[in-house]
């Protein structure tokens, strides 16, 4: 692929001596062929999909319309205030901040920390942490969410059979996920278990990087162990924590197998909503497409919202480069 | 040998020593039912000291305590995996409500039964074929893509990324509806390409975003060098450049053939027969050996066989994905 690439670009019997400005006033269309492919495509894939949402959020859409008994008519800004007036809609809002930023820290934190050990330990035994972080990487999502609902099963589960051994005897037939604050544990404990092993290897990739002979100087000048954490090794993986932790909060912001796979196997639906799922039981489940659609567009503006200083600072990179 | 280095040894030896124990005191006593806690207790140490031993004079700055704390994350890791296959060889129901972390009564029945189940014969089938062919597109439109913004210089090419980005914000449960109206009213509903357009969608915007930040970092230079040393030009990028953007490309393959393999929302959504249900869709229709049965250690015995081909490519790989995101990750 990497061949068919400069057979359309760059021509190897060109010898590219100007430096590349130069060479793309020759042929200015280069880089527009060269996006055209991939644009369609997400054009096919979305293009409809999105346009259809951002219309179907300012109209009135549900079944009838759907099933066009009736002609969905634009109702403005209607869907909002519906959905901003409800208490609901903030409360859930409320906890998939909350939920998003517990996971994502946790996450990086552990991230963080086993990116440091497979730093500073022998090649054996960060062979088996990385074979380890693999194996929670390759293992598919609903696999994963089969396991750990069993591990956490009322009746059967071996947490709750662990924890009785151990003396919590209160513990036998903990239901777990009937709790909302329990459930979130439960969730939380899922979905960092699945994220960590991306970002330590993101991270732990970064830390290769950074430079041995200015920690040994800084280590000589009496720099403390923090002190070296903060001044040199973040200063020098900044750009890869910050692609990660980007990462992460979408990625958390918008959980929703996870919520959805535990609310099936006993979670209380109304209590442990989160945007994905809140999402899901407006448009699949009641129909309210217009609604849902609302719901979606408020979603996506709070993700730019969260992020969006991580973004800035993205796109001022790409300028700089 | 150094004092640090012999104090190191003795406590290894010491270590292994104390797990040993543990672990023989469990096995002795194989009729107490916390056989499990004993089992663990005694791995811990003996591999506290394994790695104790292993570890390499030059990291001397290693502490017990990030030992114990790398132990604890490999339990984490792991033990939901080990579980699984645990699980997967429980014979039959009476065996997995008996609780209890290990099978009591072992067996391949599961695999037998997730084999015969002819629903799960052709999800493996789709599964394989939809991913393959969504990876190789993906990966050929994104190199494309990521060539054109990190080494030509053209207008909107902020744009393009900003709007990558957006995209892959994007909530994807809130698309599933309208992508299932569409492909209904144009007829490629419950077909590989219904798909295999999604997923493109889904991981173009993030390749793009890896590889452009790979290629950045490619001192494509070298290649008029290789040139200047009477290298023909194709030589130049064969030898020079493919070497290099490999790992890249690696990466982004790697990740868009998870997204695929792994994806749940859109093969549920978007397709419903044998005739392009991808597998974890298809999990959510097993059922036990009768009505009662729970599913759960058939459905443990199609997620390993689910997980064995990715863990064969990630472990064989694993050099070359690290690398490929060391180098892709960071900038300048």
């Amino acid at each position: 692929m990497a061949q068919a690439m400069t057979d359309t670009e760059a021509p190897p019997g060109v010898p590219a001596t100007a430096p590349p400005p130069v060479r793309n006033r020759r042929r200015r269309p280069a880089p527009y062929l060269l996006l055209v492919p991939a644009l369609a495509t997400l054009l096919l894939g979305l293009g409809y999909p999105l346009v259809r949402q951002v219309a179907m959020s300012f109209q009135e859409f549900g079944l009838a319309q759907q099933f066009g008994t009736a002609d969905p008519g634009w109702i403005g800004f209607d869907n909002y205030v519906e959905i901003l007036s409800d208490p609901t809609t903030w409360a859930v809002i409320a906890r998939s901040v909350v939920f998003c930023f517990a996971a994502a820290s946790l996450t990086l934190v552990i991230g963080m920390g086993v990116a440091l050990l497979m730093r500073s330990i022998s090649t054996v035994a960060r062979l088996i942490l990385q074979v380890s972080m693999l194996a929670a990487w390759a293992t598919p999502l609903i696999a994963s969410l089969t396991v750990w609902n069993w591990l956490f099963d009322t009746r059967y589960g071996v947490v709750n059979w662990l924890l009785v051994k151990i003396g919590f005897e209160g513990m036998e037939g903990y239901s777990w996920l009937a709790n909302p604050w329990t459930f979130f544990l439960v969730a939380g404990v899922i979905v960092v278990w699945m994220s960590v092993p991306f970002v330590a290897f993101s991270l732990y990739a970064a830390l290769t990087q950074v430079p041995e002979e200015t920690l040994e100087a800084a280590q000589l000048d009496g720099a403390s162990r923090t002190q070296r954490f903060r001044h040199i090794i973040v200063p020098t993986i900044r750009p890869v924590l910050s692609i990660v932790m980007l990462l992460q909060i979408v990625w958390d912001l918008r959980v929703f197998a996870q919520i959805k796979y535990l609310q099936g196997a006993g979670g209380t639906v109304s209590e442990t909503n989160l945007l994905g799922t809140y999402l899901y039981q407006l448009g699949i489940a009641q129909s309210e497409y217009g609604v849902a659609s609302a719901v979606a567009m408020v979603m996506l503006l709070l993700t730019l919202g969260l992020t969006f200083g991580y973004v800035r600072s993205l796109l001022r990179e790409e300028r700089a480069s | 040998m150094s004092p640090r280095r012999k104090s190191r040894v003795v406590w290894s030896l010491a270590a292994i020593a104390i797990g040993l124990i543990f672990a023989g005191a469990g096995l002795w006593l194989i009729d107490r039912p916390d056989l499990w806690l004993w089992l663990i207790t005694g791995t811990v140490f003996v591999l506290t000291g394994a790695v104790g031993l292993a570890i390499g004079d030059n990291a001397p700055q290693i502490s017990w305590a990030s030992i114990v704390g790398a132990e604890l994350i490999v339990l984490y890791t792991l033990t939901p995996v080990v579980y699984l296959v645990s699980l997967s060889l429980k014979g039959g129901n009476a065996d997995v409500n008996q609780g209890g972390f290990l099978p009591h009564d072992p067996g391949f029945t599961n695999y037998e039964t997730v084999f015969e189940f002819s629903l799960f014969q052709h999800a493996l089938f789709n599964s394989f074929g939809i991913s393959i062919i969504s990876t190789s597109i993906s990966v050929v439109l994104a190199t494309f893509a990521a060539y054109a913004v990190a080494r030509l210089r053209f207008r909107g090419k902020k744009l393009v990324l900003s709007v990558a980005l957006a995209i892959a914000m994007f909530p994807v449960v809130a698309l599933v509806g309208p992508l299932f109206d569409m492909w209904r009213a144009i007829g490629i509903y419950d077909t590989w390409i219904g798909l295999i357009i999604p997923y493109l969608s889904f991981t173009l915007p993030m390749s793009i975003w890896v590889l452009s930040a790979f290629f950045r970092e490619i001192p494509w230079e070298m290649e008029q060098a290789a040139e200047v040393d009477g290298a023909t030009a194709w030589q130049a990028f064969r030898k020079v450049i493919v070497p290099l953007a490999a790992p890249g490309v690696f990466t982004a393959a790697i990740i868009t053939f998870f997204f695929a393999w792994n994806d749940f929302v859109f093969g549920i959504s978007l397709s419903s027969t044998e005739r392009s249900i991808p597998v974890p869709a298809s999990l959510a229709f097993f059922t036990g050996a009768s009505q009662f049965d729970q599913p759960i250690a058939a459905i443990a015995a199609a997620s390993v066989v689910v997980t064995i081909p990715i863990f064969v490519i990630v472990l064989l790989f694993q050099r070359k994905i690290v690398s490929g995101l060391t180098s892709g990750a960071v900038k300048g």
